[in-house]
């Protein structure tokens, strides 16, 4: 440390003279590396890629670089010394004001976005960052601006789409949501006049969208026009389905004179017109922008364009979809309304059900009213109740198509006849999610119906009656005639064997007469008998399975009507049997209708009729039919099969005692027992490897 | 000579038991199955009396009056039928005939009509 103390005071001391030199050496670097970095700066201020202005503490313009005059439109020259308020748009400048006054009073940076003038005139959007440069001298201020019209714009636009995508979401109608679209367009587009134009239904017409802006007169001379090539741009924007510039109308060709006139007349002399299209590509309509000079689109402005036309495309087609939709919503209604069939749906799971309107008027309750499958069961007749809640219950178990009719019972007492079907939906794991199902009221036709049964039962008892007649006269006539012929031999032979002399001959004549037309009348009523005793053919073999499946089906209706259901528990591989198919029918029949009527009085349990085949002891096929109606009296068991018997207050009682001369004609036997619970069964045998009995 | 009846019946037993029982009597009998065959024979201007059933194939009974009348021929005419039909007897009464029996009829019944038909000389 010493050593080095020592040689620096020799060294002082050689250096003074040294010194002044070098100084003056330093001083000119000095200069020199000043001069070299304001040039730097100077370029620096030059090239800045913002506008960069320098002004003084009255906010007078000292210098401005070269991005400034190329973004205000002013040179150098024109610039310095000028207030640079004079660049302010004048409703900016009083917060410009206040700006430079927090600028130069705090001394801290001040940045804001406003609005700038240019010198032709045009607003421009800037973000503006001012900064007192802090000297000895005279307070200077710098002040730099970014030119954001184009973020601005794109901003608003965003904003605009946003504000008109919420619209279309809302559901806003079509004429407001194109005005809005039209008025952000004209915002965006300065000096532009938006015009939409929508294809008619019939795809052949122009109609009047929306255009704020433009002349009404020159719109409705527009709406309802053929669309045509040469009826001005949008005509041939729409059949050429692309976009089509008209520049000037009065240097273009393209268009008819009456057009030309027409627009030129409104002063109107640029139209951009680019056509709507639909997801599918249908002519939707048309998206113009008229301008009051002749003008082509700049790129930007070909976006701005084709933006606002998928907007106004999404609008279109959402309308148009909403309007269809309400449409076939309310014929929907309407149909529901004329055909008195109402729709619901029914989550079993949660027990959530919705009701169409038509179905709330056909259980008459009250729409506000949330139905529940308890308030459906209040309203079914009491007697369905049980049926109801049946297929309810299998509906649940069984999650497959369920059709079925039952009766409701009003509060005001009166009945209404319900035809009820429903088809589940299931989701991806095939679990049951809802049943969707129609409620038709079929009271109308069930009351037409049953007046037309009583009309049928009146006309088949007439033509019975009168059948009858027919066949009393008839079967009198065959009758009398040999009684006639009896009566009067009978008179003639007394008289021959009356007379002084009897004439024997004459008198067995007579007789013999008498004998001959006895036997008539007896071969009278045996060919009547015959008659009513027609049988059929045995000859057709057939399965009993099939007998009784046709004759389910065909008495399917009754059986649901009597509120029946029928189960079948079939034996596998019968053999056929020999029989008369109709014949068979018919027996079937009667033993099913039987069991339908035996349940009619039955309201505390299921009505079920259950048919069942087996081989019987020998060869023959058994079958049952089984109901759980009211049952036999043990004295009544075959008494049932006698003709004209019968405990029911309609009917003839000749069902069963036909049963059995159709079972017996097969060789089989029809027999009655009671069933250990309620009801009874009925049994009959056929034989299968006989050639039939009679 | 004894008065002639000509029965009109297509039935055999009929015409046959009639002929036995009115020749029993003592009457004249010529029978006949159809109304044609009647009015062919020469027994039409002879006949006192013409038994005449309703319902028969071909002319029928009321035809047959109604054909007499028309030729003017006043044969009294005794129907009989072995149909109920209610409404014959009236319009063959009204038509002239002396009655109208329903087979089978009493011996009464028929002799009486035909006492009516011819009176006794």
């Amino acid at each position: 440390m010493s050593d080095i103390v020592q040689r620096s005071a020799s060294y002082d001391a050689a250096q003074d003279s040294a010194d002044i030199a070098v100084l003056g050496r330093d001083q000119k670097r000095a200069e020199e590396e000043l001069k070299k970095q304001t040039a730097h700066l100077d370029e620096l201020f030059e090239l800045a890629p913002h506008a960069v202005v320098l002004v003084d503490a009255e906010v007078r313009v000292i210098r401005v670089n070269k991005e400034f005059t190329r973004m205000f439109g002013y040179t150098q020259e024109e610039s310095v010394n000028q207030p640079l308020l004079d660049l302010v748009a004048p409703e900016e400048r009083l917060p410009e004001y206040q700006n430079n006054a927090r600028m130069l009073s705090s001394g801290q940076k001040v940045e804001s976005e406003t609005i700038r003038k240019r010198k032709d005139g045009v607003r421009i959007h800037v973000s503006m960052t001012a900064s007192p440069v802090l000297t000895a001298g005279p307070i200077e201020g710098y002040i730099i601006y970014r030119d954001i019209t184009e973020r601005k714009r794109d901003e608003a636009l965003l904003a605009g789409e946003k504000r008109l995508l919420e619209m279309i979401a809302k559901g806003d109608s079509l004429p407001r949501l194109l005005e809005a679209l039209c008025q952000l367009v004209e915002q965006t587009a300065a000096g532009s006049l938006c015009s939409i134009l929508l294809v008619d239904p019939n795809g052949r017409q122009l109609r009047a969208g929306a255009a704020p802006s433009l002349p009404l007169d020159y719109t409705q001379a527009l709406d309802g026009r053929e669309i045509a090539l040469g009826i001005g741009p949008c005509g041939n924007a729409l059949l050429s389905k692309e976009s089509v510039i008209a520049s000037d109308f009065r240097t273009d060709e393209r268009w008819s004179g009456e057009y030309r006139a027409l627009a030129l007349g409104y002063g109107l002399r640029a139209c951009w017109s680019t056509p709507i299209l639909s997801l599918e590509g249908h002519a939707l309509g048309t998206f113009a922008l008229y301008y009051r000079e002749p003008r082509s689109p700049t790129p930007e402005e070909y976006n701005v364009i084709e933006q606002f036309r998928d907007i106004a495309s999404i609008a279109i087609e959402r309308t148009q979809a909403e309007d269809a939709l309400r449409r076939s919503q309310a014929y929907l209604a309407e149909a529901q309304r004329l055909s008195l069939t109402g729709s619901f749906s029914w989550r079993p799971a949660t027990g959530a059900i919705t009701w169409s309107a038509e179905t709330y008027r056909i259980f008459e309750i009250d729409p506000a009213v949330e139905p529940t499958l308890e308030l459906v069961r209040e309203r079914v007749h009491p007697a369905d109740v049980g049926f109801f809640q049946q297929h309810v219950e299998r509906a649940v178990r069984d999650g497959e198509d369920f059709a079925f009719e039952h009766r409701l019972q009003l509060p005001d007492g009166s009945i209404k006849y319900l035809q009820i079907m429903a088809h589940p939906s299931r989701n991806e794991s095939n679990d049951l999610v809802e049943f969707v199902g129609a409620v038709m009221d079929v009271t109308e036709r069930k009351r037409s119906e049953d007046a037309l049964d009583k009309l049928r039962l009146d006309l088949a008892h007439v033509s019975r009656v009168s059948t009858l007649g027919q066949m009393a006269a008839s079967i009198a006539h065959e009758i009398n005639q040999p009684l006639a012929g009896i009566v009067i031999n009978g008179n003639a032979s007394l008289r021959w064997l009356a007379a002084e002399s009897p004439n024997l001959d004459e008198a067995r004549e007579a007789t013999r007469r008498i004998v001959r037309d006895g036997q008539r009348a007896g071969d009278v009523i045996t060919r009547l008998r015959s008659l009513f005793q027609r049988r059929g053919s045995l000859k057709e073999r057939l399965g009993i399975h099939e007998v009784v499946q046709e004759v389910i089906a065909i008495t399917r209706g009754d059986v649901q009507k009597g509120g029946a259901t029928i189960r079948t528990r079939m034996a596998d591989d019968l053999p056929l049997v020999r029989g008369d198919r109709v014949q068979l029918q018919q027996l079937m029949l009667n033993l099913i209708m039987n069991a339908v009527e035996a349940m009619s009085e039955v309201h505390d349990r299921p009505r079920e009729i259950v048919i069942s085949t087996q081989r019987g002891e020998g060869n023959e096929v058994l079958v049952q039919v089984q109901d759980s109606g009211v049952g036999l009296d043990p004295q009544a068991k075959e008494k049932v099969f006698d003709a004209f018997y019968t405990s029911k207050s309609v009917g003839m009682g000749m069902g069963l005692a036909i049963s059995r001369s159709i079972v017996e004609h097969h060789g089989g036997r029809l027999w009655a027992a009671s069933n250990d619970g309620p009801g009874a069964t009925f049994l009959f045998t056929i034989p299968w490897n006989t050639d039939g009995g009679a | 000579m004894c008065p002639l009846i000509s029965v009109v019946d297509d039935d055999d037993s009929v015409r046959e038991s009639l002929q036995g029982l009115l020749e029993s009597i003592g009457f004249g009998v010529e029978t006949f199955s159809s109304a044609q065959e009647f009015l062919d024979s020469e027994c039409l201007t002879r006949t006192d009396c013409l038994i005449l059933d309703v319902r028969m194939p071909g002319m029928r009974g009321p035809d047959l009056q109604r054909e007499l009348t028309r030729r003017k021929w006043h044969i009294p005419i005794v129907f009989i039928t072995a149909h109920g039909d209610e409404d014959v007897r009236p319009r063959v009464l009204s038509a002239g005939a002396v009655d109208c029996l329903l087979k089978p009829f009493t011996e009464e019944a028929l002799l009486q009509a035909i006492r009516s038909a011819i009176p006794p000389s």
